[in-house]
């Protein structure tokens, strides 16, 4: 094909076989190994079977189906993030404020606590630059004497 | 070539896929299943090409297709729901 010896193309489709293989064989290693106790697990998921996406696209090369390769390119992030959508949504207590009436709460307890520290702030930054205007007032006043 | 060490990294793949499918939330099993689809669609191909079976193709792409427009579209229904 294009010139190209049979020898090398076999050997090419076989290195990309063998790196599918393992890519699959740790993301599965990995999806079963993470800790299910952990935030976020199944966001972590998601990601992890990202691996696998690529590696079947791989392999789809591979094998010399690029069709399925392309098709497979398009819908695998599609249906990442359709899922981690459809998870925020639905299921989602840690993060979803909807889900979650008391994080919504918690985040107005902490925007009043900014704001209340902010104010403080910047009255003590106010009370600082009188200070400091009246003091550069009494120096000017002093070098228009001498 | 190397075929065989495709095939049996996917089927541990999928019986990880089929644990992932037990777990408790939907989510879960939407993945696990769209995993799995994955799976048997390149077992499907690599198969077809071992042993020069053409139908296997014609079936690995529809599941392919289906499967994954499937999973999007049950997903944008939990979205919805939720």
């Amino acid at each position: 094909m294009f010139g190209i010896d049979a020898g090398i193309i076999n050997l090419i489709q076989s290195i990309l076989l063998i790196i599918s293989a393992l890519l699959i064989i740790i993301a599965t290693v990995g999806v079963l190994r993470i800790d299910r106790n952990l935030d976020n697990v199944v966001y972590a998921r998601i990601h992890i079977l990202g691996i696998v996406d690529i590696a079947g696209i791989i392999a789809f090369i591979a094998i010399g189906q690029p069709l399925f390769a392309l098709i497979y390119l398009f819908l695998a992030p599609l249906l990442a993030h359709a899922l981690a959508n459809a998870y925020f949504h639905g299921e989602d207590i840690l993060n979803n404020p909807v889900l979650n009436p008391s994080l919504e709460e918690t985040s107005e307890d902490e925007e009043e606590e900014t704001e209340l520290i902010n104010e403080v702030l910047l009255e003590d930054n106010l009370d600082m630059s009188d200070d400091s205007s009246e003091e550069l007032d009494e120096e000017s006043e002093d070098d228009g004497n001498d | 070539m190397f075929f065989n060490f495709l095939i049996i990294a996917l089927i541990v793949f999928s019986f990880a896929t089929l644990r992932i499918i037990t777990y408790k939330s939907t989510s879960m099993g939407l993945i696990g299943t769209s995993s799995f689809t994955l799976a048997l669609t390149l077992l499907l191909i690599t198969v077809g090409t071992i042993h020069n079976i053409g139908f296997f193709k014609d079936i690995a792409l529809a599941l392919l297709l289906l499967g994954i427009v499937g999973t999007i579209a049950y997903a944008a229904v939990i979205r919805r729901a939720g």
